[in-house]
């Protein structure tokens, strides 16, 4: 089921009558129901996988906490890993893996005719098993205590806002609004509102309709270099659309039940360098990777260049979790290399003073914004072509073929962002995504009314599925 | 339980916003003929259901079909034509309404003399809805045609279990005024400043197809109104895959059935129509099976007759695209209309009695 579509905002308005009048244990049980028919809508077949990654992590958690020697801890944590990448890796990496030795096979003369899956790859499968995990080794840590209920345990990792396409949540956050009764309030109606007009604004509106822009210009192996630097801005706003427009979705719902899910983006088009683009982007699964990657395999202590062999694993398998594709490795490892070069270059670039005068400060916000969208940008290319030869043609086209795009194109671009780039200025300004509340009562007025007729006249309701949904 | 007018207190933009919506989507009821501002074809569903309820003339014949039996011109009372003939035909929609629309038509008209079924049997094998629910482009392009031509109530009644609700959830969003006529919307938003004094672009293209359906009585022709391009390889390609397409199509009576079941009911007669199609089409497997099963099932009816036209196959040079006549197909079919089926619905007319 998919957020914009009316299966869900029939199923999601039942779902809330329902638990609006349950008490708190009832509507625990309740949203375990309604989470995996909200998962089994699309393919009932796939709840096993869902069923198999809790029961594990279930069980294996309450094995950590009861053993007592480090070693066999581990041999339950590593059970845990073990199974959860073993989902992971078959079904979403199996056919990439096997084409890939296929191929690399055939260039050393060795011709094998493997088995390939033919399935569909299970939704959210990603993300689930991130979030499982990240709760094995939260009590592999001592960080929190496992759950007995394994109802509770079973919605923690199933609950349907956030189940297949994030953000993942830690269980030191989800776990204790799911254990504990919760308050549903004025001001968070009021915030799961605005989240919710304003992630629907965001992937009919913004999303969808930039596709008709970005599809054209990757699908065709003649692009201009100049078309390709704007398919990728475009494409940048398409997927933060469609990305963050789910977040804001998945947060809003769940403010309505009273829960409060973490924040998956902050405003990255205000990034001023790729590290604070990074901190800004997906900050659920960056994090991730960050505490469960980054800090697994070194410490303070580290050297500078193992600081950056870990900074380049995590782009690297930030790439490899996007898609079992060698355009998102690649890309993954641009981005990698990228903040690398950030890093070293770092303590050599111009610190511009700005003496406290506004137009200085702007200018260089500015410049500062634009070199590291573009940086981040660029390597899209890899990101979203269908595969590296189209993606190489599609970088040559930079030096090759530069040309230009149309004007009348690059308008229609700047009409469709202008209202998402207002919102998100008012937001970042103040570090505050409500801080539209604080705008003029008949400014905040134009504001939802425009975006409510954007979604329903100027949306594009071909009930496009959200990117995300495939990684 | 929450105070919904305390909450409603607290967040004072959200009422004015609601208010707004609340406000235009009202005042859109109360203006009149927004469907001018729709696209050709979602206006065209429009204008025929307006024809079908407005109730100033009574027609002797009605003729319900598809896009290629939209095609046949319909004329008024005349000397030469002593009954007249309105073609309610619609495009891609299947046959499973026209029971429905006909019950419309009945609500504010006098019983015609004749009905004509002209729906191609090809389009039987369509299920009411079923072609569109794992294809939202394709219903996004073609929802106006079912949706717009029927109230909820009337639209209740033509479905039920899956299609139903499919239906239903549909018409949701599509009850409010601006999403129902959104594209016309759509091109005022979009359109330049300059522009929006005049007459907008779709109300002037409308107002043509207006003027063409007012004057041929429902009829116009697909293949030569919109500006596809008669190039021959295009012809030829769009004929193999309808073939291929009519190797696994299924046939299914039942539509044809449940409207001749209704007209039974009324008394009312009918002439099942078998209009001109490409040869290769006429001569395949499927329409060498359909025919002669329809022709059984309407014996089965004492006020329906079968009626096909003298030449039933045509050449790809007289298809715009394989499907739809051009200029040249269009004026042939309608000579041998007026020429020789139009008398034998007179005939048909005027038999004292239904057949027994």
């Amino acid at each position: 089921m998919i957020f914009n579509s009316i299966d869900f905002l029939l199923f999601f308005s039942i779902v809330y009558i329902i638990y609006l009048i349950s008490k708190h244990h009832i509507q625990n049980i309740f949203l375990l129901i309604s989470s995996y028919f909200f998962y089994g809508y699309w393919d009932y077949r796939y709840l096993s996988l869902l069923l198999i990654s809790t029961l594990v992590d279930y069980f294996v958690s309450l094995q950590i906490i009861k053993v007592q020697t480090t070693k066999v801890k581990k041999f339950f944590l590593i059970i845990s890993i073990l199974s959860n990448l073993s989902i992971l890796g078959f079904f979403k990496y199996y056919n990439f893996f096997t084409l890939s030795a296929k191929v690399f096979l055939a260039s050393l003369g060795f011709y094998i005719n493997p088995i390939l899956l033919e399935f569909a790859l299970p939704l959210g499968i990603s993300f689930y098993t991130f979030q499982t995990m990240s709760y094995t080794i939260d009590v592999y840590r001592g960080q929190i205590t496992p759950t007995k209920n394994f109802f509770d345990f079973a919605l923690y990792v199933s609950f349907f806002p956030q189940l297949v396409a994030g953000p993942i949540e830690r269980a030191t956050n989800l776990l204790p609004q799911v254990l504990n009764p919760r308050s549903i309030t004025f001001q968070k109606l009021s915030e799961g509102s605005f989240l919710v007009l304003l992630g629907y604004f965001k992937k009919i509106y913004i999303a969808d309709n930039l596709a008709f822009i970005v599809d054209p210009i990757f699908k065709n192996p003649n692009s201009s270099g100049a078309e390709m630097i704007f398919g990728c801005f475009v494409f940048f706003f398409q997927i933060y659309g469609d990305f963050a427009g789910y977040s804001d979705i998945a947060r809003g719902i769940a403010k309505f039940m009273g829960f409060e899910l973490m924040q998956n983006f902050n405003h990255p088009l205000f990034g001023i360098n790729v590290s604070d683009f990074w901190r800004r982007w997906h900050i659920s699964f960056m994090s991730w990777l960050r505490d469960y990657v980054y800090f697994s395999i070194g410490d303070k202590t580290d050297s500078e260049s193992k600081k950056h062999f870990k900074n380049f694993l995590v782009f690297f398998l930030s790439g490899l979790w996007h898609g079992a594709n060698w355009t998102f490795v690649i890309w993954g490892s641009i981005n990698g290399i990228v903040f690398i070069f950030y890093r070293i270059l770092q303590p050599y670039l111009p610190n511009w003073e700005t003496n406290g005068l506004i137009w200085k400060e702007v200018l260089k916000k500015f410049i500062l914004g634009s070199v590291t969208l573009f940086s981040v940008c660029l390597p899209l290319i890899y990101f979203r072509s269908t595969n590296v030869s189209l993606a190489w043609i599609h970088t040559q086209a930079l030096w090759l073929n530069f040309g230009t795009i149309e004007s009348k194109i690059f308008v229609k671009f700047l009409k469709n962002i202008v209202l998402l780039v207002f919102i998100e200025y008012i937001q970042n300004k103040s570090q505050n995504e409500f801080a539209i509340f604080s705008l003029p009562i008949w400014l905040r007025t134009i504001i939802y009314v425009s975006m409510f007729y954007s979604i329903l006249i100027l949306g594009n309701f071909d009930k496009n599925a959200f990117i995300y949904f495939v990684f | 339980m929450l105070s919904f007018i305390s909450y409603f207190k607290s967040t004072p933009a959200f009422v004015f916003a609601l208010g707004f919506i609340v406000c235009f989507e009202t005042i859109l009821h109360f203006i009149p003929n927004l469907y001018y501002l729709d696209g050709k074809g979602a206006f065209f569903t429009y204008y025929k259901r307006y024809i079908a309820e407005r109730g100033e003339e009574n027609y002797d014949i009605l003729m319900y079909g598809d896009s290629r039996s939209l095609s046949l011109r319909g004329f008024a009372r005349s000397e030469a034509f002593p009954y007249s003939l309105y073609n309610f035909s619609l495009p891609a929609a299947g046959p499973w309404y026209f029971k429905f629309f006909l019950k419309k038509y009945l609500l504010h008209h006098e019983k015609p003399k004749l009905v004509i079924w002209a729906a191609d049997p090809q389009q039987f094998s369509l299920k009411k809805t079923m072609a569109f629910h794992d294809n939202p482009a394709l219903w996004n392009e073609f929802k106006h045609r079912l949706l717009n031509l029927f109230s909820i109530v009337e639209t209740w009644e033509q479905y039920e279990g899956k299609e139903l609700f499919f239906i239903l959830k549909e018409y949701i969003p599509h009850s409010l005024l601006s999403v129902r006529h959104r594209q016309g919307f759509e091109s005022i938003l979009n359109s330049k400043i300059s522009s929006l004094f005049e007459t907008p672009s779709l109300v002037r293209e409308n107002l043509i197809v207006e003027a063409i359906v007012k004057e041929s009585y429902g009829q116009i022709n697909l293949g030569n109104f919109f500006t596809v391009p008669n190039i021959r390889e295009v012809a030829l390609q769009e004929k193999e895959n309808q073939l291929k397409g009519m190797q696994n199509t299924e046939m299914n009576l039942e539509p044809l059935k449940l409207f001749l079941d209704y007209t039974q009911s009324l008394n009312l007669k009918v002439v099942v129509l078998n209009i001109p199609r490409l040869k290769e089409f006429n001569q395949s497997p499927y329409f060498k099976d359909v025919v002669p099963q329809m022709k059984k099932l309407i014996s089965k009816y004492p006020q329906a007759s079968y009626l096909e036209f003298e030449n039933m196959e045509y050449d790809l040079d007289l298809f715009s695209e394989s499907i739809h006549y051009n200029a040249e197909g269009e004026k042939i079919v309608n000579q041998e209309f007026l020429d020789k089926i139009v008398p034998k619905l007179y005939a048909r007319i005027e038999e004292d009695n239904v057949k027994k």
